[in-house]
């Protein structure tokens, strides 16, 4: 049915783009975010993907992957908004969770600031393969797909975005002693 | 104290947690800026921020382009010579055997007939680069995002011979008075584009933060060139006051171009 709807909006029907638009406006959203941790730069990532969605449904060619093609607008606008966001030295404004109203422990608390230290710390490539592979659980083709960029690029980038995720983290965790050496 | 759980599964919760919906607001104003925004027809331009070809690819392609352009240009300078004809096909008096051969140059009405000399060197130049007088800029469209104008902007040959254009310049905002609003930079990776007379090139211009007072209209962009030449676009109308929203003081204003394509 949506394949329908697509080649309809490709012909120009607004009515047809507002539909798919409405069915697609939180997934982008919530990637967007999840990529930029900032409400702002997501909400405006979001509404350049989809007016630029809008102006270039007309040049894609299978209307059967409109949605990859949509997410893949969506982190390109991503890129851009973190883009803007390091030029003009604004920084990231870091938004409480929902989960902030439910009791939590320290430890918790604790763990999810390492998380949001450590996450911030990657480029936004590394952010949003992280992104499409843990939210949502696309495998490495997929991710290749969307962003349009080769497998094999798609799992180093993977790998190396856990990796130093991993890192970022293991060295936040680590006592603050400025004579501390690793071996 | 409870051990943590595996580095997997606290790097799934961490992107699971956020918002799931989207504020109604982003649906509100993409949907009210749509019936002022055509789509694109033409198929082989990428869009906005998310040409599927990579970087490199989209080098290649646009050097392969221009390669083209110029072999066509040189062919088209060289050949005429061959046969004793001069320099200037469009001006021989052998039309139609001439015209044939052109293939992408328009005849130029204009060309004087004595202009070239049978014996002209074979190696002339093949394609200038574009004057600024025989470009004409216009901004078609002002579209509006969240926190940014994005002016559509036609660049058009009105001179009588093809010329060429680097596909990047260094973009402005101007009000009324050719003050400038806001400085963008010029980007790098600009590749030379050749334009027919008649052709028309677009681009689409993205400006954000301006926190000074309102311009006097009319506000309209320009494009400074590599050698400094500018071309001013013709403003979207005469009361046109178009500027981006100021999203902080403190914040530098920005402003950026799309590379100039077909």
């Amino acid at each position: 049915m949506q394949a329908g709807v697509v080649e309809r909006a490709q012909a120009g029907d607004q009515d047809a783009f507002a539909m798919l638009a409405a069915a697609s406006v939180d997934r982008c959203y919530a990637i967007a975010y999840r990529i930029l941790r900032d409400m702002h730069a997501a909400q405006d990532a979001t509404q350049q993907a989809l007016l630029s969605a809008w102006r270039d449904l007309p040049t894609l060619r299978d209307p059967e992957r409109f949605e990859a093609w949509l997410y893949r607008l969506v982190v390109r606008a991503s890129y851009a908004e973190a883009g803007r966001n390091r030029r003009w030295g604004s920084g990231v404004r870091l938004i409480p969770s929902d989960t902030s109203t439910a009791p939590d422990s320290a430890g918790a608390i604790a763990d999810r600031d390492e998380l949001d230290r450590g996450f911030l710390r990657l480029s936004p490539e590394q952010r949003a393969v992280l992104v499409l592979h843990h939210y949502l659980g696309y495998q490495l083709t997929e991710i290749a797909e969307t962003l349009g960029i080769p497998v094999g690029t798609a799992r180093s980038r993977l790998h190396y975005a856990t990796r130093e995720l991993r890192a970022a983290i293991e060295a936040d965790a680590r006592p603050t002693s400025p004579k501390e050496r690793t071996a | 104290m409870t051990p943590r759980p595996p580095f997997e599964d606290r790097l799934d919760s961490y992107i699971e947690e956020g918002p799931a919906t989207a504020p109604d607001q982003i649906l509100d104003t993409v949907l009210a800026a749509i019936p002022s925004i055509p789509q694109r027809r033409a198929a082989w331009r990428g869009p906005w921020r998310a040409t599927p070809m990579l970087g490199f690819a989209r080098a290649l392609a646009g050097l392969v382009i221009v390669i083209g352009f110029g072999a066509a240009a040189l062919f088209l300078v060289v050949r005429p010579n061959i046969g004793g004809v001069g320099d200037q096909p469009s001006a021989s008096p052998s039309g139609p055997a001439s015209s044939a051969l052109i293939g992408l140059a328009t005849p130029s009405p204009s060309a004087p007939s004595s202009a070239p000399s049978p014996s002209a060197p074979a190696t002339e130049p093949a394609v200038a680069a574009c004057a600024t007088a025989s470009l004409s800029a216009r901004i078609t469209l002002w579209e509006g995002a969240a926190g940014h104008r994005i002016a559509d902007v036609e660049l058009k040959n009105v001179g009588s011979a093809a010329c060429t254009i680097s596909s990047m310049a260094k973009p402005q905002l101007l009000d009324g008075h050719s003050t400038i609003l806001i400085d963008g930079s010029l980007a790098k990776g600009s590749t030379e584009l050749s334009l027919e007379p008649g052709g028309v090139l677009k681009t689409l211009v993205q400006d954000a933060n301006y926190c000074g007072s309102p311009p006097p209209a009319p506000v309209t962009v320009a494009f400074v060139q590599s050698d400094g030449s500018r071309i001013v676009a013709t403003p979207f109308s005469p009361t046109d006051a178009t500027v981006p929203p100021c999203n902080g003081a403190g914040q530098a204003a920005d402003i950026e171009m799309q590379p100039w394509a077909p």
